[in-house]
């Protein structure tokens, strides 16, 4: 039967041989089909030791004496030495089968001679023996059998009686009555008497004697094979000291148990047989008795069976040191019978058997081998069902990986065993969490020095937590995060400081520090990378990459810059990948912006120069561009900001010229108003200002009133620049738009065009008069609007008092004294209205004004001539009334006069109280003509000097 | 008008005097007074010299349109030397005609009427006017 020879229990703790000795030995027969046919094995008989001479020699002179006496007792006795000499040395004496018969037959002769005469002089016993022996020896079994017979009865007390009763239940037994055979082997067996050395042997054919009766006797049979197997194997030490002649029956022993078990409950029956055996006190022998059967069920096909006694040994003997052996007979017995199965099932419970440490650690190395053969077949089984099986991959990756552990802790491939543990758990990881997959790449990476892979499995746990951190696997239980692949990632390059793979990794920990926002972290991972030995021109580039936008982020222009200049320079290198290539155009926008940067920190940290010519060397990196457009018009506002005005305005002019579509141009303008304006130049600022108004440029959409705030920015830069003449015609072209004023701002600011044109322009009153008009029209004021007005008021009141004092009173009277009243009237208007609108500043001058109307008029009056016609006393009527009409215009003259005087207190002493007191001092010198008195100071006689 | 032409040495100490008077009204107001000191003296002090170039300073201050100055400082001058006539007057018209003090004005019109040797009509007229307008 294939693989037969694995069920063979070491025997050889049988085989160890008995000491030479001489024997003489019944054959009793051998096995045949049927249990009628079973015969049990040999059965020697040992004597005493051989003489230390040559046994041939010995045999020569016991032969040669055999032959030549005719005394019966001396052949007798030659003979018996002779056969006890063959027996004991197993050497050929010289007797053919033949001549040893006819011996034998000469010896009965003498025997039978003997016993008739009486006249045997030694023990008769003994020749009762002998002649049973020669029988026996001759075929002549029933003659032997009445000799032994005779011994047992005539000498029951002789030392010869044991042998002699095994030998005639011998005689029984080969004759088939085992009854009586029975009867003999007990008494040898459980008699009174000692049957030394022929006990056991008994037990073990009383054994076959009752096995031989049939299925009914075989729980007493099975009972005497278990006693003769104690008696041959009482311990664990006898096992290996085996007597030859005990070989052969202690297996029959074992076979025959076997085969009565198999044929009744199997295992069940054995411990049946067994009890009341105490099972922590195993027999040395129970494994063989179970490995018998076990073998006997798997030649008999019967798979199962051999199993389930295999596996009983075990889960009765749970500590038994052979259980091992046991279980894996049973994977054997499965593979054997075809039952794939089975077999991995039971594999994986050798293996969970030998789980523990310690259980492990008590294996024999063959069974820790065959543990090991085990586990690496079960995790190689379950990686591949887990490749395949769509429906429960999970399961069978995660069964393969405690595998791999499992191995990894007991081979000397430790390394490689964590890798596929750690390969197996990923595998499980991408629906749960990978943690487990982690700690196996981590072992074999570097707790294994001698694992040839071990930096493939260091960057698998780096890939790993890498692949975790980006989702691409479930969460571990740790939840890893950036700072934990940078931990994997320093051990990695740490350990592995040679591996190419190494820069790559510290470059694309830098890009997700980046990412992350950590700056510190990103910038040392790419300066790590970059520097790395083994960097790719690629590594080399995502570095650099990495190291610009940290420097930029960190407001380190300069830096930054640097950095771009060698991403840039990487690609344009023969090494540039498409994507590197592909990326130049962003670099390069990015180094312009870095360069603007620089400009706009110099600029804020007052280092005008350098700040414009950063801005200005935007254009040698990227001309043309947005960003290098924008530096020009910012190295122009830079220098604007630093009052440098004359080079910002001829920026501002170059830029203009050079971009005058960009969107930027339009703004020009304004910014050289600006630096004309600050630098003194106002008429340069306003000339800008008309070419804004007068030229749309970027600003198609600007109307009148964008075009005539222009226009009025102008004018007041060219009252500044004293250039009057533009000034007033822009002045003079806006009134005459009709604008009205809308706010209090407007106001003022028609107010004062109106003003500055009264002031130096040639149409003075015309302006004036509409400056008092919108001032009295105006809901808003100034105070400088309303004494503008007032003042014009005024100027205007002294003008209509000068017409009106210029109009003579003639004949006829009443039409010049209309004409002296309404110019009167009119100057008195022009008063009223300064006084309302300068009130008390206004107010002396003004009432001053009034009140020389009225004297003017009472003078007028008086100085009228009269007509010619009168007479003379119609004269004096006529200048009683001139007088009459003329005194009240001097009362009135003097009323206001002296009501101006009396504001000296409230309005403090002025020029116009002052003419006004000069008049009343005239009209009334009574009350004001007050002279003061000045002393002269006397001169002393004497000088105290 | 008359003009002083000459300088002696007292009109210059009393110059010296008015000016440190007017500085300390002006910064004190017009009720104070000066105190006694070597740099000021006693107003008490003064000599017919120092009234006469007081009165002629208080003038000069009309003239600069300071009339309460004026006034303080004739009222000074009247303290140490109240029976000068020209003080009195001239008191007189700056109270009528540049601080409308009519009764002050009266007060020292009569004053001088009384310390002057003999009437003066003009002045007896400007009593009676202002006699009649303060009624």
């Amino acid at each position: 039967m294939k693989g037969w020879g694995v069920f063979v229990l070491p025997l050889c703790l049988f085989c160890s041989l008995a000491n030479g000795q001489a024997s003489f030995r019944v054959e009793l027969g051998k096995d045949g089909e049927t249990i009628a046919d079973m015969r049990p094995v040999f059965l020697k008989f040992e004597t005493g030791p051989l003489p230390a001479i040559s046994p041939a020699e010995v045999a020569r002179r016991y032969q040669r004496l055999f032959n030549t006496t005719d005394e019966p007792a001396v052949r007798v006795d030659a003979l018996n030495r002779l056969t006890n000499i063959r027996d004991r040395s197993g050497e050929n004496i010289g007797f053919t089968p033949a001549e040893e018969a006819e011996v034998y037959q000469q010896a009965i002769q003498s025997y039978e001679s003997i016993l008739q005469r009486g006249a045997f002089g030694g023990r008769l016993d003994e020749l009762l023996y002998q002649m049973a022996k020669a029988y026996a020896l001759t075929g002549q079994n029933d003659a032997s059998a009445k000799r032994l017979q005779q011994l047992v009865g005539l000498y029951p007390e002789s030392p010869l009686v044991p042998e002699a009763r095994f030998r005639i239940a011998e005689s029984a037994f080969a004759a088939g009555n085992y009854v009586e055979a029975e009867a003999g082997y007990r008494e040898l067996v459980d008699g009174k008497g000692d049957a030394g050395e022929l006990e056991n042997k008994a037990r073990y054919m009383l054994g076959w004697t009752l096995f031989k009766q049939g299925p009914q006797a075989w729980e007493r049979a099975g009972r005497r094979f278990v006693a003769v197997l104690d008696e041959s194997l009482p311990d664990a030490g006898s096992l290996d000291e085996v007597p030859e002649s005990s070989v052969d029956s202690i297996d029959d022993t074992l076979r025959i148990l076997a085969l009565m078990a198999s044929r009744r409950s199997g295992a069940d029956t054995l411990i049946n047989w067994l009890q009341p055996e105490d099972r922590t006190l195993l027999r040395p022998w129970t494994p063989l008795v179970f490995d018998r059967l076990a073998d006997l069920y798997a030649v008999q096909g019967n798979a199962e069976a051999s199993v389930a006694t295999n596996r009983a040994f075990v889960e009765a003997f749970p500590e038994h040191p052979q259980r091992a052996a046991f279980m894996g007979q049973v994977v054997d017995v499965l593979n054997g019978a075809g039952k794939p199965d089975k077999a991995r099932i039971a594999m994986g419970d050798y293996i969970s058997l030998f789980a523990r440490q310690g259980d492990f650690g008590s294996l024999e190395p063959i069974y820790r081998k065959k543990w090991r053969e085990f586990s690496r077949f079960l995790a190689d089984f379950h990686y591949s069902e887990g490749s395949s099986d769509t429906d429960t991959p999970k399961r069978h990756f995660a069964i393969a990986a405690e595998y791999y552990e499992g191995l990894a802790s007991r081979s000397d491939d430790a390394g490689e065993f964590f890798r596929l543990a750690g390969d197996a758990w990923l595998q499980v990881a991408q629906v749960e969490e990978p943690s487990r997959a982690l700690r196996n790449f981590r072992k074999a990476g570097y707790d294994v020095p001698q694992y040839e892979h071990r930096a493939d499995a260091a960057w698998a746990a780096v890939a790993l937590v890498r692949a975790e951190i980006s989702g691409e696997v479930a969460a571990s239980e740790y939840g890893s995060g950036l700072e934990d692949l940078a931990a994997e990632a320093d051990r990695f390059t740490e350990h592995y400081a040679s591996d190419p793979r190494g820069p790559g990794l510290l470059a694309d920990l830098a890009g997700r520090w980046l990412e992350a926002g950590n700056n510190n972290h990103a910038l040392g991972y790419a300066a790590r990378a970059v520097k790395h030995p083994q960097a790719t021109p690629e590594t080399r580039y995502a570095g650099w990459v990495v190291t610009a936008n940290v420097r930029g982020n960190r407001a380190e222009y300069g830096l930054s810059e640097r950095a771009l200049r060698e991403t840039l320079e990487l690609t344009s290198g023969p090494s540039a990948t498409d994507a590197m290539k592909h990326e130049a155009s962003n670099h390069r926008l990015q180094l312009a912006t870095a360069i603007y940067r620089q400009g706009e920190q110099a600029a804020a940290s007052g280092q005008t120069a350098i700040a414009v010519a950063h801005f200005q060397r935007i254009e040698t990196v990227l001309p043309g561009s947005s960003t290098a457009i924008k530096g020009r018009f910012d190295a122009a506002n830079t220098l604007l900001r630093a009052s440098e005005w004359q080079p910002a305005i001829k920026e501002l002019d170059r830029f203009r010229t050079d971009y005058p579509r960009d969107a930027l141009t339009p703004e020009i303008s304004e910014k050289l108003v600006w630096a004309y304006t600050s630098s003194g130049q106002p008429a340069l600022a306003a000339r800008e200002l008309m070419s804004m108004a007068n030229n749309p440029g970027g600003r198609p959409s600007q109307g009148q009133e964008r075009i005539w705030g222009y226009r009025l920015r102008a004018a007041e830069l060219f009252h500044t620049a004293e250039a009057y003449e533009q000034r007033n015609a822009l002045y003079g072209n806006y009134l005459a738009t009709g604008s009205v004023a809308i706010d209090a701002d407007e106001h003022i600011r028609l107010q004062t065009m109106r003003h500055r044109l009264i002031e130096t322009g040639s149409d003075a009153a015309r302006w004036r008069a509409e400056l008092v008009s919108a001032e009295l029209e105006s809901s808003w004021h100034s105070e400088q609007t309303l004494q503008w007005a007032a003042r014009g008021s005024l100027v205007m009141g002294a003008e209509a008092a000068a017409e009106f004092a210029g109009i003579m009173l003639s004949i006829p009277l009443e039409t010049s004294l209309e004409r002296k009243q309404l110019a009167m009237e009119k100057a008195q208007t022009h008063f009223r209205n300064a006084e309302s609108l300068g009130g008390s500043v206004v107010l002396p001058e003004s009432m001053f004004r009034r009140a020389e109307l009225h004297r003017t008029m009472a003078r007028d009056l008086m100085a009228s001539t009269a007509p010619v016609e009168l007479n003379e006393l119609e004269q004096m009527q006529y200048r009683m009334l001139l007088e009459e009409e003329a005194y009240p215009f001097e009362e009135r003259a003097i009323a206001l006069h002296s009501d101006n005087h009396q504001r000296i207190t409230t309005g403090g002493f002025n020029v116009w109280i002052e003419k006004s007191l000069g008049v009343l001092v005239e009209l009334h010198p009574g009350r004001y003509e007050r002279p003061l008195r000045w002393m002269s100071i006397p001169t002393e006689a004497s000088d105290d000097a | 008008m008359h003009e002083q032409k000459y300088v002696c040495l007292p009109a210059l100490k009393t110059w010296a005097f008015c000016c440190a008077l007017s500085a300390s009204l002006l910064l004190g107001g017009c009720a104070a007074k000066p105190m006694a000191t070597p740099e000021h003296p006693d107003p008490a002090a003064l000599s017919p010299a120092d009234v006469a170039a007081l009165n002629n300073q208080a003038l000069r201050l009309k003239e600069q349109n300071r009339y309460r100055e004026a006034a303080v400082l004739l009222e000074t001058g009247l303290q140490s030397s109240p029976d000068v006539a020209e003080l009195h007057y001239n008191l007189g018209v700056i109270s009528e005609l540049y601080l409308l003090d009519l009764d002050r004005a009266l007060r020292h019109y009569r004053r001088y009427q009384e310390l002057w040797s003999g009437e003066d009509k003009k002045i007896t007229g400007w009593i009676a006017d202002l006699e009649r307008r303060l009624d």
